[in-house]
């Protein structure tokens, strides 16, 4: 691609810094002198994906290889694509700014199923055919990854591989083969043959050696394709690589900031979590690790803030030891720490005044629902008299304004329920107001409630979603009982929820929907102002797809799903356990603070919990 | 201590907004550990002046800033450590201490250069033009601000302006105007008056060559004042 070229577009577009690279700790290899060459493919903007973790461990990681290179690109905003497409212009890299087709390897990620049409737009940007089966060798492989993998049918005819689980080790394994094949094929993929050597690695669901039957279900066609697909996972994390030269954005993106993963999955085990079942088990990072990987990335970056990232980061057992110290070597020089929400428990409290010595942020926490009854189907360990003494300990240690998660939508949901959620965030406020009574400050209560969109391999698969009918109806009894001003409630209308549900839940009957509703110009589907539900419905009904089928209905206890092709390890019969204790609001412990709840992970993967806190696990089979 | 750093926003940092540059060189502070002094406050962040912002697309040869420091640093220190953590977009060329307490820089800024590269134009064309502009007595373009549209006079903003013919490299016109908080001409309306016949302004790229004091015919830039006073 000839720099000009670029340049003239580049002058034409809002933020040409989303399609530059250059940023300090880029990697820009020799294209040339370089075997494999591979690219990241967010299918988001610019500024969602240079906040994404997974992007930076993964594009260290082949970066690191020097017989391999790692480039980027992103959705680009609708003002470049108009120019891409005006001047028949392909989709290029950030780093050597090369047409997208002239990679071997294309890798997604797949975080939310609303960007999926964006990953077919960013293949059409790039001239590459969209259904694998029209691709041929002098096209890349498309591979993707990520927690939406857990359900793979939906893409099954877009995506030539898919990498389930963390995708640290499995990632080198699966490029070392595309560069054997390269080699013996004088530089050219012979993509039939090194397909059928992928089948050796676990972990990839490579959806050519498989068919489905009529109801969704999948099968294998050779006697070499694994059934199901079993997960890969890292064992250890302390061994792990992790960025500690992340790429330094020029723009601000979303979480713009340096990010340590304290620990990875969560044993909590809501019963509505998509993340807390595919990424178990818990495994913790060491805090010496950690503070070492805080120094080079504040080192290395420049940035005045640095965020333990993780499911649940006030679970990790050395939290306030590695807050404190951060804190304590840190805060003179103005560098902050971030937390994403916290739990509901007074320790959260302390945790976050610690935190707030340079910076004071929102405080966030996700009670989920409103009622206890509903607390404890969704098995959220949480108590209204909890949340009121975190309140209380909040204000008073000087937040005016607390944040609040709700959701709606939830299974056998009651009106008492929903006017539940604003009940406590009255209670809440009220807590506020009397610590406050004598000042002139004012505090507030903002909630957030989203709509339930239940999810593969989770306690809630067989439950019916709300229609956006219900949804609406919850809100507007939600709206009319809110009657403080100093509450604010946020909220989204149910409909783009019906999408996301079909595809959570989908078989790759409804990627022929998606393919249609490409055509037809659906893009960007999370920007609400891009999401247009009619032509979604519209695409649905000519490929025969109902919501009914998908979302609507309970499904029986004993059906077989199309995605019980992976297996995320969590036994099925310990989902169907939950999803009965759920009905009887019985509540299930996390087995760092209680017994073993033997969900499988640690029984039947080769990976075991690892909690570097004093309590010794034990391991139930 | 106080420092005044000029530097080059290069080809690659062009795009960057005031603000992405604000935070560009924030960073490279930190990466190069420098002892920056902070603001009080609940958002703590270096102490940090600029100059006149440069617009989003050009290309800057002589930018200042300003950072006070806890400690003593050699110019020659600072401008080595800077440069090692800087990206490509921007590189410190010269520093000076700060003594004493001087005006800020963007009270005493007055003037600019500007350096306007046609890649594909009839220099002979620009040339006349120049001369055209430079002959008028009064130049009345419409300003548009966000409430009304008013008509201004450039003529008193413009001081002069240089063609320069480059082999095979098109042509550069330079030219010197006023640049300030008080008397102020946006470049572009100076280039807007160079599209016609003959003369495409779309693919013109823009250099700002530096920021000056302008004393009669003299144009001093924002270190020299400083070697002068000290």
């Amino acid at each position: 691609m000839s720099l000009n070229e670029i340049n003239i577009i580049l002058n034409k577009v809002e933020k040409p810094l989303r399609y530059l690279g250059d940023e300090y700790n880029a990697v820009k290899k020799d294209w040339e002198k370089t075997g494999v060459r591979s690219l990241f493919a967010f299918p988001d903007l610019y500024e969602v994906g240079m906040s994404h973790l997974g992007l930076k461990i993964i594009y260290n990681i082949v970066n690191q290889h020097p017989e391999m290179l790692m480039e980027r690109v992103f959705t680009p905003w609708i003002d470049m694509e108009e120019e891409l497409r005006k001047k028949d212009i392909s989709i290029f890299s950030l780093e050597n700014k090369k047409p997208i087709n002239d990679f071997d390897v294309i890798g997604f990620t797949l975080q939310y199923e609303m960007t999926f049409t964006n990953i077919l737009n960013i293949l059409d940007l790039g001239k590459i055919p969209l259904l694998s089966k029209d691709r041929t060798n002098n096209n890349p492989l498309i591979i993707a990854g990520g927690p939406c993998v857990f359900n793979p049918e939906p893409l099954a005819d877009f995506v030539d591989v898919f990498i389930i689980g963390d995708g640290e080790e499995i990632i080198l394994e699966l490029l070392e083969e595309v560069k054997k094949n390269k080699e013996i094929n004088n530089g050219v993929i012979e993509k039939e043959s090194l397909l059928k050597e992928l089948l050796k690695i676990q972990g990839l669901y490579i959806p050519v050696f498989y068919d489905v039957d009529d109801m969704g279900i999948v099968y294998p066609v050779v006697p070499e394709a694994p059934c199901p697909v079993i997960k890969r996972t890292v064992n250890d994390l302390d061994q792990a690589e992790f960025p500690l030269k992340p790429i330094v954005p020029y723009i601000e993106t979303v979480h713009d900031r340096g990010m340590v993963e304290v620990l990875r999955g969560c044993n909590r085990g809501c019963r509505f979590c998509h993340a807390g079942i595919v990424y178990r088990p818990v495994r913790e990072r060491s805090k010496e690790v950690l503070l070492d990987q805080v120094k080079e990335i504040i080192k290395n970056t420049g940035y005045d803030e640095v965020s333990f990232t993780s499911l649940s980061t006030s679970d990790y057992s050395g939290i306030e030891g590695l807050i404190r110290e951060t804190a304590d070597e840190y805060s003179e020089k103005g560098i902050g720490i971030s937390l994403p929400s916290l739990r509901v428990d007074n320790f959260s409290v302390n945790i976050a005044k610690e935190v707030s010595r340079v910076r004071k942020s929102t405080l966030t926490f996700a009670p989920e629902a409103g009622t206890q009854r509903m607390r404890d189907i969704i098995n959220k360990g949480v108590t209204e008299e909890g949340m009121l003494e975190v309140a209380r300990a909040a204000f008073y240690e000087g937040w005016q304004n607390i944040k609040l998660y709700f959701m709606i939508g939830l299974p056998w949901e009651t009106e008492e329920d929903v006017l539940g959620i604003v009940d406590l965030a009255r209670k809440v406020l009220a807590e506020g107001d009397k610590i406050y009574q004598d000042s002139h400050h004012k505090p507030k209560v903002t909630i957030s409630v989203a709509a339930f969109v239940p999810k593969a391999h989770t306690p809630f698969q067989w439950v019916p979603q709300d229609t956006s009918e219900i949804i609406r109806e919850k809100q507007i009894l939600m709206k009319k009982n809110i009657k403080s001003k100093r509450i604010v409630f946020n909220y989204h209308d149910g409909e783009l929820g019906l999408i996301e549900g079909v595809f959570a839940r989908g078989d790759r009957q409804v990627g022929k929907a998606l393919l249609n509703a490409f055509r037809k110009g659906c893009k960007l589907d999370s920007w609400r102002k891009f999401f247009d539900f009619e032509k979604w419905l519209e695409s649905f009904r000519e490929e025969g797809i109902s919501l009914d089928k998908y979302n609507f209905r309970e499904r029986a206890l004993d059906e077989k799903f199309s995605w019980d092709i992976i297996n995320p390890g969590v036994r099925k019969s310990f989902l169907k356990s939950e999803y009965e204790k759920a009905q009887k609001g019985e509540l299930t412990g996390d087995c760092r603070f209680t017994l073993c709840s033997v969900c499988g992970v640690c029984q039947d993967l080769p990976v075991k919990i690892d909690y570097k806190g004093d309590r010794k696990i034990e391991i139930k089979s | 201590m106080k420092l005044r750093v000029k530097y080059k926003v290069t080809e690659e940092g062009r795009f960057l907004g005031h603000l992405d540059l604000t935070r560009t060189i924030m960073k490279i502070l930190r990466r190069a550990d420098l002892p920056v002094m902070l603001s009080e406050g609940f958002n703590p962040h270096p102490r940090l002046s600029f100059a006149m912002p440069l617009s989003v697309g050009h290309i800057g040869d002589g930018e200042f800033f300003e950072v006070a420091l806890k400690e003593e640093i050699t110019e020659e220190k600072f401008l080595d450590v800077f440069n090692k953590f800087a990206p490509q977009a921007i590189e410190a060329i010269e520093v000076r201490e700060v003594k004493g307490s001087q005006k800020s820089m963007s009270s005493i800024i007055n003037s600019a250069i500007y350096v306007l590269n046609f890649t594909d134009a009839d220099c002979a064309l620009l040339r006349k033009r120049a001369a055209d502009i430079l002959t008028e007595k009064e130049i009345i373009i419409l300003k548009t601000s966000k409430k009304k549209t008013k008509e201004a006079d450039i003529r008193p903003f413009i001081y002069d302006i240089i063609v320069d013919e480059e082999k095979d490299m098109g042509c550069k016109v330079k030219v010197y105007i006023a640049h300030g908080s008080k008397e102020n001409l946006k470049v572009q309306e100076l280039l807007n008056l160079f599209s016609l016949e003959g003369i495409s302004i779309e693919k013109v790229s823009i250099k700002r060559k530096g920021l000056y004091i302008k004393k009669d015919n003299e144009y001093l830039d924002l270190i020299d004042v400083l070697t002068n006073v000290g």
